[in-house]
């Protein structure tokens, strides 16, 4: 097990309406951490009742955040983020506990949540309206920015808190309060943020978590007519549905949704930077973000040079407990993860691919899995079409930059896209051609707050971070003044 | 016991003693401190410094320049008695309003900051093949020039903007109100700010400016001052075409109409009047007042007026502090004996106070004629001129009638006329039914001959930056 020093963060009820509480039946969903299999404990199993007075408590909420100023908004997400700072161990401890990333990724995670608090904080004060040149002079055209409503947000296991703050930061700072429900594999970072904002100061009803029965809590979150507005991170799959859920009370929603990322090695690529962005890309988080590198696309003159040094360094990565310091690569987050990997491995196999390195389960059992390499593959096997989430580099082959370009985009997903080249003509060419949200340009890591992170085509709706982030939790209104 | 700082240039991060003159506190004549005066080398040596403060600072993510930057706020913040003292022993002001001041710049810093990381470039769309990016980069080293009215504010105006955007600057403070800016430099040298990047210089101003101007490395002027002394360096820096950010003289218009409570418009002009004992280039001078109110608000104003309590700063009792020099005392003197003799009723004040300090009370002039020398020169002490008007129109032409055009200020509640004094009056900011006339988050500055140039607000920064438009055919044949 592991101890956490303020012990008050590892939290196992909700937080509804300023209250911790637990279901109203008593039940209760299990936590286990997926290194051990160990139980950490639980939290309740909320369904649409309590859902639907989370709701109503944030409705009630409402008008009063609303009413603060944007600078009275911003002291208090300063204040969480420092809080989310100070404490910044022990959330990484409870992270990898039922996450299972290595501790050094989760301490990285807290940064990055913390980052989107900061700059959200800020970023509230700055929801500038306009002022357009009239069409008659005896009116005057102003255009003034609102918070949108009470949001309802669902988010997933593989980024417990930085999806939280993601979301929950600009939500707060333009003046919506907001309900969430984490992923029932990982709702303790979700709670321990819960903590830290209360302590910050946050009036009650304006920040909700409930967990409990997805499915549940789901509907009565599309469903009920005083959500304004759905964000939600997680797959394509459940993201149709839960937009299609949306479309009874016309919410809006925003999506970031999964992904099919192609990393495109050009022949002209310095070597040594593709391999090490390869592996950020691909093996953090053992594999399991939507921006993970899905498909390596190596141009065919350095085909072999790629693939001998991608497997001489990842073949010394070291598979383990998170918790532990010397792991690089944590455990997959449960047993259908693991039967995912396995699939799209055995399916590349029987059509001809080649296992360069790894490519099955890890000695340490449970759902570790091996860092694993793959060689010849094609177009017609599963791994070109779907996101395995798992810790599978499959290398596909490519002689022109049409051919790359044509591949990379043969898919509904849009998310992020990674290509190497040292030729600006070709950086320009290939970077405007890339259907996708978010382009690594030799980078593999491409995460930052100041940045809009999203996707194009089935990958989602809407932006994240950024200027651009608070666009999704505001309206715009026109306001057309005459008799002057 | 809190001390007047030791009074010293920081050069290249370090900090240096020479000889000069006296600092005198105004509120009893006393000598505080003393102000060292630069050499030529000194100013070589921040040029140089500037320089090289300059390659270091620009390459230097905005994010930690933040960082540093709101550490300093911070440090300031935890500071706030002992700038605050020192700040009223200097310049008189009222302890409370030192700590307004200290807090404000603050305010100022911590906008800068955050703004610096938001300073967004664009992508033009463009032919196939060709990119066109436009990039705002830092402009270089920044001269900088600040009075002795706001002796925090201004330097972290000019050190806050500069900083942010990624320049670095030699910041020429007041001579009259050194230790304010001593402190700011101090709070930012303990941040880890990298030496160099802020260069404090103290002296003779004519004599450093005409310096630092010429200087090739020295990118952009900014000064906050009297128009006299803006128009003469705008000259100098137009010589050597360079750019300048110039916060000058104002003469701010008070438009109070019909249909607003005379006698609560009153009270707040006294306590709008009164800060800073009237020497604030957004101070409100001319009330035009409509005239089936004008009688009940004149009086009102005058008889309030005359309760402020005058007295050293350090006294908490005190609301208005003394004047800077005894040469504001004369040009108060000048002024009030020039209106009177052209037709203008003292309410209240008139005459300085007897005794050690630079006293003169806030001193209330009715029936003001347009001719009278204080409704066109600046007066930048506690004077405030009230004459009628009987149409908006009439209002709105007076207020216009000067070479000014900082701040105004109108009372009313009706839209249409709050619509007409907006698109109207010729002032780079318009408080309506308030006097606050500036905020970090919104632009200020000045029209007409009260300047050119922005601080505060996403414009601010903007000047502190060059736009660099980048074109680029792609593929090379």
């Amino acid at each position: 097990m592991f101890t956490l020093k303020d012990k008050t963060l590892l939290c196992q009820q909700c937080h509804v309406n300023g209250q911790w509480i637990d279901a109203a039946e008593g039940g209760t969903v299990t936590v286990t951490n997926p290194a051990t299999g160990e139980m950490i404990g639980t939290v309740p199993k909320l369904g649409a009742a309590e859902t639907r007075a989370a709701i109503e408590a944030a409705n009630v909420a409402y008008p009063a955040w609303r009413g603060k100023t944007a600078a009275e908004r911003s002291a208090l997400l300063r204040r969480w983020f420092e809080l989310i700072l100070e404490h910044r161990e022990d959330l990484a401890i409870l992270m990898t506990a039922e996450q299972g990333k290595p501790l050094a990724e989760s301490r990285g995670e807290i940064a990055y949540a913390a980052s989107f608090v900061e700059w959200f904080a800020e970023e509230g004060k700055r929801v500038y309206g306009d002022t357009i040149p009239t069409f008659a002079n005896d009116k005057r055209v102003v255009v003034v920015k609102e918070p949108i409503g009470v949001c309802a947000a669902i988010t997933p296991w593989n980024f417990p808190s930085a999806m939280i703050t993601r979301k929950a930061s600009p939500a707060l700072a333009v003046g919506c309060t907001i309900i969430f429900k984490p992923a029932s594999q990982t709702p303790y970072s979700a709670l321990a943020l819960a903590v830290l904002a209360e302590r910050a100061g946050f009036p009650a009803g304006v920040f909700n978590v409930v967990t409990g029965a997805s499915d549940a809590i789901g509907r009565e979150m599309t469903g009920n007519p005083i959500v304004r507005k759905l964000t939600f991170t997680g797959s394509t799959e459940i993201g149709k549905r839960l937009m299609a859920q949306c479309a009874g009370t016309v919410k809006k929603v925003a999506l970031e949704l999964g992904g099919n990322a192609p990393f495109v090695v050009f022949d002209d690529a310095d070597l040594d930077a593709a391999v090490e962005g390869a592996i950020v890309s691909k093996y953090r988080n053992t594999g399991q973000t939507c921006v993970c590198a899905n498909r390596f696309l190596i141009q065919e003159g350095i085909y072999d040079a790629f693939a001998a040094k991608l497997t001489a360094r990842v073949g010394h990565l070291t598979v383990g407990d998170g918790l532990k310091s010397e792991t690089q690569q944590g455990p997959l987050i449960d047993m259908n993860a693991v039967e995912k990997v396995e699939e799209h491995i055995a399916d590349a196999v029987g059509k001809g691919a080649r296992i360069v390195l790894g490519g099955k389960r890890h000695a340490l059992g449970g759902t570790f899995f091996q860092p694993t390499i793959l060689a010849d593959v094609t177009s017609e096997m599963a791994v070109a079409r779907e996101e395995t989430f798992g810790p599978v580099a499959p290398l596909f082959r490519f002689k022109t930059d049409a051919d790359a370009i044509r591949m990379a985009n043969d898919t509904e997903f849009g998310l992020a896209a990674y290509f190497y080249s040292r030729d600006v003509g070709r950086v320009w060419r290939v970077a405007e051609a890339l259907e996708y949200g978010i382009v690594g340009i030799n980078t593999g890591l491409i995460s930052t707050a100041v940045a809009p992170f999203g996707g194009m085509k089935e990958s989602g709706t809407g932006r994240e971070g950024s200027r651009y982030g608070i666009d999704d939790f505001l309206e715009i209104k026109y306001l057309c003044i005459g008799g002057i | 016991m809190i001390q007047y700082p030791d009074l010293q240039l920081l050069i290249n991060g370090e900090w240096f003693s020479r000889p000069g003159g006296p600092v005198i506190n105004p509120a009893d004549e006393s000598v505080i401190g003393t102000l060292p005066h630069c050499t030529e080398a000194d100013l070589a040596a921040a040029v140089a410094a500037a320089v090289d403060g300059f390659r270091i600072w620009r390459r230097t993510s905005p994010a930690k320049r933040a960082g540093i930057i709101l550490t300093a706020a911070r440090l300031i913040r935890e500071r706030i008695e002992e700038i605050a003292f020192v700040m009223t022993l200097e310049q008189g002001k009222p302890i409370a309003e030192s700590r307004m001041e200290v807090l404000r710049a603050c305010d100022i810093l911590e906008w800068d900051a955050t703004e610096g990381r938001r300073l967004y470039g664009r992508v033009i769309p463009s032919e196939p093949g060709m990119s066109r990016i436009v990039l705002r980069q830092p402009i270089g080293v920044v001269a900088a020039n600040t009075p002795w009215n706001f002796p925090l504010t201004s330097p972290a105006r000019k050190v806050g903007g500069a900083l942010s955007a990624g320049c670095s600057i030699i910041l020429k403070a007041s001579g009259e109100t050194p230790g304010s800016a001593v402190q700011l430099c101090r709070a930012f040298v303990d941040a880890g700010l990298p030496p160099g990047v802020l260069n404090l210089v103290l002296g003779k101003s004519a004599a450093i400016s005409e310096y630092l101007i010429p200087q090739p490395a020295v990118r952009l002027i900014t000064l906050t001052g009297s128009t006299s002394v803006g128009k003469h360096l705008a000259a100098m820096a137009g010589q050597y075409m360079k750019p300048a950010i110039m916060e000058l003289g104002g003469h701010g218009p008070v438009i109070v109409c019909d249909d607003v409570d005379p006698v609560a418009t009153a009270a707040l002009s006294v306590a709008g009047k009164s800060r800073n004992a009237g020497q604030v280039c957004v101070s409100p001078t001319r009330f035009f007042v409509h005239e089936d109110i004008y009688e009940r608000f004149a009086q009102s104003f005058g008889e309030k007026a005359a309760l402020l309590k005058l007295g050293n700063g350090l006294d908490p009792a005190t609301q208005m502090g003394p004047l800077a020099n005894p040469r504001r005392i004369a040009a108060m003197e000048t002024l009030v004996a020039d209106a009177k003799a052209k037709g203008a009723r003292v309410l209240s004040g008139g005459n300085r106070v007897a005794g050690r300090g630079y006293f003169f009370p806030l001193t209330v002039l009715a029936d003001v004629p347009d001719d009278a020398r204080a409704m066109q020169e600046e007066p930048f002490g506690p004077l405030a001129l009230v004459s009628p008007f009987r149409s908006l129109d009439e209002a709105i032409a007076k207020a216009n009638s000067l070479p000014y055009g900082l701040a105004g200020y109108a009372f009313t509640n009706s839209a249409r006329n709050a619509n007409r004094l907006a698109e109207d009056l010729d002032v780079g900011t318009l408080s309506i039914n308030h006097f606050v006339a500036s905020i970090a988050e919104a632009p200020f500055g000045g029209v007409k001959e009260s300047g050119y140039g922005r601080e505060g607000g996403v414009e601010g920064l903007e000047c502190y930056t060059v736009v660099k438009s980048v074109s680029h055919l792609i593929e090379c044949k």
